[in-house]
């Protein structure tokens, strides 16, 4: 899989727009997922995820190919995400407050519960354990892409990781979010 | 998963249970297509928009150049000349301020106008604004 997407990154870089639908289609459910996890709010996360691709093609020159170039897009999709978050909520505590329940075709019991706990757990995370979670346990990659594309120290990540498996744990255990 | 599943989980919060926890983002699928389909529409809007601003600049940085170099190029020529055989004959102490305060103002407003002419050519050149 590695390898693909740095080729097609390669072409795209000379203009090729075929070579980026190609990289859209093969990443569009990495930085929709992510931005999903990450901002709780599934309207939100897919105007967020088509700015971060029309970034990733206005910026595709400057991809040094260090890293994967999944990692990049990730970065570039968290920076998104940071910026509007500034913008949107300069005062208030976002991080704290419960999110909205994410929109969905689904409406079945189920689902809807599935999700609430889903809301429940991102809501005691902080951005950047919920970050560092998102990328790790929701699309997969090591700890190490996962600080690639945070850009944040290998063992800051670590760290997010095990101070956000101990909320998450005493968040629930506690009964404190119900 | 649900709260109460989760809740049975107590103290065994795995990296596989917290992967199933987050998965429960995973939206469905099929809409996959029309998202690429909007992003590319926008990727294909933006760069005939900065085809525009190229086909615009291009002859406008060309232009600029041309001119930098038709009204600077022989003035600066001329005051190096005069600069380099002044300096050769009379040594550098002989170079009369005037020479070198003709020098900088030419050569800074000349530097001026083709680094103005090569930015925009820089910009016209590249698809991406």
């Amino acid at each position: 899989v590695n390898g693909i997407d740095e080729a097609l990154a390669r072409d795209a870089a000379r203009g090729s727009r075929d070579a980026f639908e190609g990289l859209v289609r093969r990443n569009q459910g990495l930085v929709r997922g992510f931005l999903r996890r990450l901002a709780g709010d599934a309207a939100g996360a897919e105007d967020l995820a088509q700015e971060t691709f029309l970034m990733a093609w206005r910026r595709i020159g400057q991809w040094d190919g260090k890293g994967t170039f999944r990692s990049w897009l990730c970065r570039i999709a968290y920076t998104q995400f940071l910026q509007q978050r500034r913008s949107q909520n300069a005062a208030s505590a976002r991080d704290t407050e419960t999110f909205r329940l994410m929109d969905d075709t689904q409406d079945d019991a189920s689902g809807v519960e599935a999700r609430i706990d889903l809301d429940r757990v991102l809501a005691v995370l902080t951005p950047e354990q919920r970050a560092t979670m998102a990328l790790c346990f929701g699309e997969g990659m090591t700890q190490t892409e996962a600080s690639e594309a945070l850009g944040l120290p290998l063992g800051t990540v670590k760290s997010h990781i095990l101070r956000g498996r101990e909320r998450v744990l005493a968040a629930f255990s506690k009964g404190s979010v119900t | 998963m649900t709260e109460r599943d989760f809740q049975t989980y107590g103290d065994g919060l795995d990296d596989s249970r917290l992967r199933a926890l987050f998965a429960l983002a995973d939206g469905p699928d099929e809409d996959g297509e029309a998202f690429v389909a909007g992003v590319m529409a926008k990727v294909h809007a933006q760069a005939t928009r900065n085809s525009s601003w190229r086909e615009a600049f291009v002859p406008a940085g060309l232009a600029l150049v041309g001119l930098g170099l038709v009204t600077f190029g022989p003035g600066l020529l001329d005051i190096l000349g005069r600069t380099v055989r002044s300096s050769v004959s009379n040594g550098l102490p002989g170079v009369s301020g005037y020479d070198f305060g003709m020098l900088a103002s030419f050569g800074g407003i000349g530097l001026v106008a083709i680094t103005l002419a090569g930015a925009l050519g820089v910009v016209a050149a590249t698809e991406r604004l």
